[in-house]
Order: C-alpha cells, then sequence, then structure tokens
C-alpha cells in the first residue's frame, strides 16, 4: 500500500499496483523491495489534496485495462467509452489542468501528462483574443506599441501571387 | 507527434526532509517533517514557486512543457491571440516548430497573364501537346482567379483598413519552425461535377513526384454491384483517343496547380532554414504539395525557374506511367468511371510504380491506386513546360 500525502496534510492510501502507473512511484519501490515496511509514502508538496484525488481517480480508471491501453488492442466501443471519461475527467478549469501536468511529470505518467496538455492547448486554441485575455490575471502586460507588433490573428489573410 | 520525455522537474527523492534546497527555507513549513514518517519520496510540485505576484495562471509550469502545449496548437491565428496572454507566451511563441496556417484568400494572376502561359506552353509545346491546345486554354481558366472570392473580399466595408498579411510576413515570427502546413482555401481546378481529381505532388527546387488519381464520375451507391465480372471484354480495356485527351488534360491542370504552389513557397522556404516539413493542400482536398527535408535543402540550393511570364516554376520533361479502368468497385462501396492513375518523375527516373505512388492517398483511395496498378499500364513521355 502506497500513501500519498498533500500539503493540506490529507492522506491517500493507494494499492501498490495502482500506482504502479506512476514510472517513478514504480522506481521507488524497486529501490526499496525487501525492506520491510509496511507503508510506503509519498509527500506531494504544495499541492492541495485535489490533485492527488484526481491522478488516484484517472490510476483507478486506467488500472483495469493497462495492457489494452498499451497495446491499442482495445475493442471500439470500450476505446469510445475510456475517450468519453477522459473529455470528462479534463473538463475543468486551467490551473487544475497545470497542476495535473506538473503532478504527471514529475510522477512520470506518460498519458495523463499528454492528456492534460492536449487539453489545455484545445482551451487556447479555442479561445477569442477576448476570452485570452480573461486567462491573464493582470490587465494587460503591454505598452500600446508591443500590441502594434502582434501577430495579426483576425485579419483576412491574403497570399498574392506577384510577378517575379 | 513527439514522443513524450519526462521531464522530472523539481523531482527531489529525500528520503528523511521535506524543505528542498532549492527553496528558501520557509519558517512555517505547510509539512511538519517530524509529525510524518519516513517518506520515500517527496514530489516537489513548485519548484519555482516565487513570492511575486503570479502574472497568469502558467506561471509554474516550467517553459518547457508550455512550450510543448503551445506546439500542439498549431493554428497561427490562435498562436497569435496566446501571444496576448503575457510577455512569456509572447517569448515562447516564436520557439514554436510546428505551425498551421490556414490562407483566407489568394490573388492569382489576371487571365491576361494566364492565357500568355498558355501561349508559352503553345509555342514551346511539341507532340502531344499541340494536340491539345484548345483545351489548354480552356484549363488556363481554371488558374484564373476565382471571381467568386474575389468580390466577397473586395466588397467587404472595412476592406481599406484591414491590413492584408501574406503567410510569409507572419511565419516571420517563427525562428524554429520544422513542420509547417498550409492550407489553401480552395482547389485550383475547376472541376465538373461527379468529377473526382486528387494530386499529390513532391518537389525539391523541381518537381520530383507526381501521383494523379482521377475519375469522370464517382457514384457512391451503385445499382447493380458488379457488372465488370461478367463484362470483361479486351476491348473496353483499352483507351481510346478521346478518353487519352481527357487525361493528359487532368494531367496538365494537375501539373500547372502543383507548379504554382510551388512558386508561392520561395519565400517561405528560404526564409525558414530550419524545417523540415512542408505541406502545402487545400480545403477542397484536391491537391497536396509535399517537400521533406532534402527537397527543401534542394530547394534552397538552387534557385527555382520561373516559366517565363506565368506565376509557377517550370515542369521539366517528365516519365509518365498511366493507368485506366473504364469502372472500378472499390471495397467501401464506391465507384470510379473512368478511373485513372497517372505517375510521374522526371525524365530518367526508373522508378515508376514503387510505394511514393501506393501510399499518396488514404483510404477508400488506396484502394484504387492498388487496384490500378494491378492493370495494364500506358507510358508517355512529356516535355518541360
Amino acid at each position: 500500500m502506497i500513501t500519498l500525502i498533500s500539503s493540506d496534510k490529507r492522506k491517500f492510501h493507494v494499492l501498490e499496483e495502482v500506482a504502479n502507473q506512476s514510472l517513478t512511484i514504480r522506481d521507488v519501490i524497486e529501490d526499496r523491495r525487501g525492506r520491510r515496511r509496511a507503508d510506503r509514502i509519498i509527500l506531494v508538496t504544495n499541492i492541495n489534496s485535489k490533485i492527488p484525488e484526481k491522478v488516484i481517480v484517472y490510476w483507478l480508471r486506467h488500472f483495469l485495462m493497462p495492457e489494452e491501453i498499451a497495446h491499442a488492442s482495445m475493442s471500439h466501443k470500450k476505446a469510445e467509452k475510456l475517450k468519453k471519461w477522459e473529455a470528462k475527467f479534463f473538463d475543468t478549469d486551467i490551473d487544475t489542468l497545470n497542476d495535473l501536468i506538473l503532478a504527471a511529470d514529475s510522477l512520470d505518467i506518460p498519458s495523463l501528462f499528454d492528456g492534460a496538455c492536449e487539453k489545455v492547448s484545445d482551451i487556447l486554441k479555442n479561445r477569442s483574443a477576448e476570452e485570452v485575455g480573461e486567462i491573464s490575471k493582470i490587465e494587460n502586460e503591454f505598452t500600446h506599441e508591443e500590441e502594434e507588433e502582434e501577430i495579426p490573428s483576425e485579419n483576412a489573410w491574403v497570399w498574392r501571387n506577384e510577378f517575379a | 507527434m513527439e514522443t513524450y520525455q519526462p521531464l522530472r522537474l523539481g523531482l527531489l527523492p529525500l528520503p528523511t526532509t521535506v524543505s528542498s534546497p532549492t527553496h528558501n527555507p520557509d519558517p512555517n513549513p505547510i509539512l511538519d517533517p517530524l509529525s510524518l514518517p519516513d517518506p520515500d519520496l517527496v514530489l516537489d510540485l513548485d519548484p519555482l514557486i516565487s513570492d511575486e505576484e503570479p502574472v497568469d495562471h502558467f506561471d509554474w509550469l516550467p517553459d518547457p512543457v508550455l512550450l510543448l502545449i503551445l506546439n500542439r496548437i498549431g493554428d497561427v491565428k490562435s498562436l497569435g491571440r496566446c501571444s496576448l496572454i503575457s510577455r512569456r507566451f509572447r517569448s515562447l511563441i516564436p520557439l514554436v516548430d510546428q505551425v498551421y496556417v490556414r490562407v483566407d484568400c489568394v490573388i492569382r494572376d489576371d487571365a491576361a497573364t494566364a492565357s500568355t502561359s498558355a501561349n508559352q506552353t503553345r509555342t514551346r509545346g511539341t507532340g502531344i501537346f499541340s494536340h491539345i491546345t484548345r483545351a489548354f486554354h480552356s484549363i488556363s481558366h481554371f488558374l484564373t482567379p476565382s471571381r467568386k472570392i474575389l468580390s466577397t473580399f473586395q466588397s467587404s466595408p472595412s476592406n481599406s483598413d484591414i491590413s492584408h498579411h501574406s503567410p510569409d510576413e507572419v511565419l516571420r515570427n517563427f525562428k524554429e519552425l520544422r513542420h509547417l502546413q498550409i492550407v489553401l482555401p480552395d482547389g485550383e481546378l475547376g472541376l465538373d461535377d461527379g468529377v473526382l481529381l486528387k494530386w499529390k505532388a513532391g518537389f525539391g527546387s523541381t518537381l520530383e513526384t507526381c501521383v494523379i488519381l482521377g475519375a469522370s464520375s464517382v457514384l457512391t451507391k451503385p445499382e447493380n454491384p458488379n457488372p465488370s465480372s461478367c463484362n470483361k471484354t479486351g476491348e473496353e480495356e483499352t483507351i481510346n483517343n478521346a478518353i487519352l485527351k481527357l487525361r493528359i488534360i487532368w494531367t496538365i491542370s494537375a501539373l500547372i496547380a502543383a507548379s504554382s504552389r510551388h512558386y508561392l513557397l520561395e519565400k517561405i522556404v528560404s526564409g525558414h532554414e530550419t524545417l523540415e516539413r512542408l505541406e502545402l493542400s487545400d480545403k477542397d482536398g484536391q491537391g497536396v504539395l509535399t517537400m521533406d527535408k532534402g527537397q527543401l535543402e534542394g530547394f534552397r540550393a538552387s534557385p527555382i525557374s520561373a516559366s517565363c511570364g506565368a506565376l509557377r516554376t517550370v515542369v521539366p520533361a517528365l516519365s509518365v506511367k498511366l493507368w485506366y479502368a473504364p469502372m472500378l468497385d472499390l471495397p467501401g462501396g464506391m465507384r470510379l468511371e473512368g478511373a485513372t492513375l497517372v505517375a510521374i518523375r522526371p525524365s530518367g527516373s526508373e522508378d515508376l510504380a514503387g510505394d511514393w505512388v501506393l501510399d499518396a492517398f488514404d483510404e477508400p483511395y488506396q484502394s484504387a491506386v492498388r487496384m490500378l496498378m494491378a492493370r495494364r499500364n500506358y507510358r508517355i513521355e512529356m516535355n518541360s513546360f
């Protein structure tokens, strides 16, 4: 059994087999094998309990079919179901997603890292200029001159085939 | 997509202590190490946290991760909007190496120029070309500006205020481009309803490969499923003059469209030495021009030769292999009538039926290519034009 502890001192007990999905944790377990320790404890600092919770939920969902995911041998129906589930799982705010990315990176969970990055880039991609502005916490960093140099994003792009 | 490489940021395997050396000692640690059993692993997910006010939600994400996210966006307009988020975004966006550009409008040359190019070809053309000059004139109108697009564009009320940006202008901001995909608003070839014409061309400084798949009509649900099996006369298999003529017109139209696109790319290719792959396609799915690393280097090394008076590059002398089937039933239930496959390389090349032909198109067209390649073929040599 693995215990994860978050910054707000909440403890999460997870089966080794489940936590093994983190390559980082798996390595630690391997290193310590043979030493008589009932509990293994992983500290996750500076992260509130929401993230370990989400990570564990993700693990549990994937725990049941790791082989299938790795070999892409899932049936079409199962794959659809997992896709739907992941869409819902990642449907959260940017702060949470960013924390998930950090957690997935440190814990070395490639699929979680990829999924969260994909979602953040989708959010950035589909927002209008004003909405993107809302992501930014401060009013506006830029001076007027800087604004002028920006990559034109709203204007029509015209490719003129000119004489050489 | 790149393979995931863990960055292992802030991973601090400290057996007994919580405070990390990269941190300023915190007078009130959130976690009191003494109250906890020995941890095996301490994951400090936030090694870079500072006392400064956060600028945006992405403050905690290290640059390499943020860049990874930006690379997935691809679309240049979205990236332009993202550059408004913060100075950090703005400094990272030029490092994005995968970009997708949707061009809103291509202004091609006027009709006069197009007909000059047609004349040019007529005077130079020999053999096959001289037979089809008239047909060729009718092709040239495919290549004149699409009136519809132009007029909507000009009637736009704020037209005079809109600053127009060409892709090479916009892409100038990106210094590390490796993969570039450009999509034109429409295919150049004006096709009649039901006609299928797709091409895929690989260019270096000049045309290197081209595959064309055409059909005079496409039926999605044919009424009688398989008439060709009971009706296999040698007569039907042979290609008559009229049929051949139309195939040649298709071939030349596609080659002209491809070389016109090639001509557009000069500035972009010379301006981005880091490019490894370039793809120029259109929304209609007609044609795809591709350049890989070696071809891009070739393009930079030898300057392109523009076809005199025409806004395209010169098409070299070509060896052409043509396959034809009066009727082709594809596995998915689609039927092509007058199906034609054309494989083209510069004269002297031997391999006119390799994997590059087979892999040119996605399904169901890949099956069509495979089926056509099993049939008899015709060889044609073409002069440079």
